[in-house]
């Protein structure tokens, strides 16, 4: 099995499509850092946003719109047409023949998971570690100060004195220890995230036979079929019983509510039972 | 088309595609179908469902917005190698027959646009239908004059996206093809949303047709002149296209492929 990742890994980071998505990451990550950087030129370091809320995968920071929008195109970029290239090429036999079914199909599926997870977890840790070098953490944050309504409202979500409807950001805890051990938490959390989508658009690949331009639909249809999930959600309960179906908002920085991971951790696992079943049915498959 | 001894044969499966639009459009916009009639102009509301606006001082202008753009990136991801395909599938068959590329490429691109112009009349069709059953007013000719204005602009900026993709698509493969002009729209978009803050812009808004994500929209129902001004950018921006991308059809090596690279 290692054999067969390392190859394809290596065929991977040769690949235009693992370059170019790796690429846009990584403008994205230092535009936004460039961003900051222009912003607080000559200010003074009192009126800087703190160090650790100007990372790239906070949903306030300035491109992650256009960022969120390319997103499920740019994680089906590093492996996913691999194998329709594979079936184009007419080579999959041979390498097959080298290596076992069960090796080249789940190598796949492995190989495009690294992808995946590679081409959003270096970009932002660089992000990350430009932050805190450039920046100081002076507790400027985008919740307030202690005793502000935002600050119970948004990071906390509960007061004796407030009642809000929002919950609080996720993993209170964490944050209130280090705000940058909050960040490569999110930032892993994004990356697996990327990872994952990436396996899932490779399964798809294995119901293809040609049009490998298709292969960019299924992430963003599911994607604009949650968003409406999403607003049929938020119209028809009140805020108490509405969920957030917004799965960006589970991976990034974000203060919106609603956010329950029980709900994404099971949404995760229904794309890894299909990639897994997709796999299982190739390797099964007879090929004659 | 394909011509089959001196026949003409249709390709029904490329024109079915376009069907593909409804059921997306009729599923984001379920709420109007479902609730009351409110009293409000179809034309209006049929605008307001595909773009959002942006306002300039007291003027305000519609552009594209990124929530509404499944009609745009589902046609070029159906068609976005519709060119590129035959050429790097059935490239020396096909052009060891034909006389001049050019010519087939301006009949691909033909082709094209009369499918673009299929779907983008089903598209707006499919709008307008949501609109009636959430109005209580009636089509007027204000209403249909919006929808064929629309229904070119749309057809044109369909057309010029997706033959971009299939030109990028040839050299660099259909995936780099279209996410490089996706990340291009998606920039137009920012920059017309923010444009209020451009002080050019502010002073002349004129200027803001020169983006393409803006003139699709400009101005719409207001001015006659600007709308005629719309198509006519529009049609230059395309014409231009073709012709540059005929010469660089004419000239493509078509022995040198990678495929392994994409």
């Amino acid at each position: 099995m290692s054999n067969s990742i390392k190859m394809q890994f290596s065929l991977m980071i040769n690949k235009l499509g693992f370059k170019v998505s790796f690429s846009c990451v990584l403008v994205y990550a230092l535009l936004t850092y460039v961003y900051y950087l222009l912003s607080y030129r000559g200010a003074d370091v009192l009126y800087f946003l703190s160090a650790n809320q100007q990372y790239a995968g906070n949903e306030l920071a300035p491109y992650w719109g256009i960022f969120q929008s390319l997103f499920p195109f740019l994680v089906v970029f590093p492996f996913a047409f691999s194998y329709l290239d594979d079936k184009a090429l007419s080579i999959d036999h041979y390498i097959i023949g080298r290596m076992s079914r069960n090796h080249y199909y789940v190598g796949k599926l492995i190989t495009g998971f690294l992808g995946g997870f590679i081409i959003i977890f270096i970009p932002f840790l660089l992000n990350l570690i430009l932050c805190n070098l450039t920046f100081q953490e002076n507790n400027n944050t985008y919740f307030g100060e202690y005793n502000l309504i935002p600050y119970f409202e948004i990071l906390s979500g509960r007061s004796v004195l407030f009642n809000t409807e929002f919950t609080g950001v996720p993993f209170l805890d964490l944050y209130l220890h280090s705000p940058f051990l909050y960040n490569v938490f999110y930032l892993f959390l994004l990356s697996l995230f990327s990872g994952i989508l990436s396996i899932f658009s490779g399964a798809c690949a294995f119901f293809m036979k040609k049009h490998k331009i298709l292969l960019l639909l299924p992430i963003y249809l599911l994607f604009y079929l949650s968003g409406i999930l999403d607003s049929y959600i938020y119209i028809n309960n009140d805020w108490i019983n509405y969920v957030n179906y917004k799965w960006m908002d589970y991976v990034n920085i974000s203060f919106n509510f609603g956010r329950n991971y029980y709900y994404f951790i099971g949404f995760i696992v229904c794309l890894l039972v299909f990639s897994s079943i997709s796999a299982y049915r190739m390797i099964k498959k007879d090929v004659i | 088309m394909n011509r089959v001894r001196g026949m003409t044969m249709i390709n029904w499966r490329k024109w079915c595609k376009t069907l593909l639009i409804i059921p997306p459009t009729i599923l984001y916009y379920y709420e109007d179908l479902l609730f009351g009639k409110y009293d409000h102009n179809i034309a209006s509301t049929m605008m307001v469902k595909i773009f959002g606006y942006v306002s300039i001082g007291e003027t305000h202008e519609f552009v594209m917005i990124v929530e509404n753009l499944l009609y745009l990136v589902l046609f070029n991801l159906l068609y976005g190698n519709f060119i590129s395909e035959d050429f790097r599938q059935r490239g020396i068959y096909i052009f060891s027959r034909v006389k001049s590329r050019e010519k087939w490429f301006y009949k691909k691109s033909f082709e094209l646009y009369c499918l673009a112009f299929c779907y983008a009349f089903i598209f707006l069709l499919t709008i307008l239908f949501i609109s009636m059953s959430s109005s209580t007013q009636k089509v007027d000719v204000g209403t249909l004059e919006t929808f064929v204005i629309m229904l070119l602009t749309i057809t044109i900026f369909l057309t010029i996206s997706t033959l971009l993709i299939n030109l990028i698509s040839l050299k660099f493969g259909n995936g780099v093809g279209f996410v490089s002009i996706y990340l291009a729209i998606l920039i137009l978009i920012t920059l017309a949303l923010k444009s209020e803050n451009i002080a050019l812009i502010r002073e002349y808004p004129i200027l803001m047709m020169l983006n393409p994500a803006t003139a699709i929209s400009f101005n719409l129902g207001d001015h006659f002149s600007y709308q005629i001004l719309t198509v006519a950018y529009y049609l230059t921006l395309n014409i231009l296209i073709l012709v540059i991308g005929a010469r660089y059809i004419a000239k493509y090596d078509i022995s040198l492929k990678d495929a392994e690279s994409y």
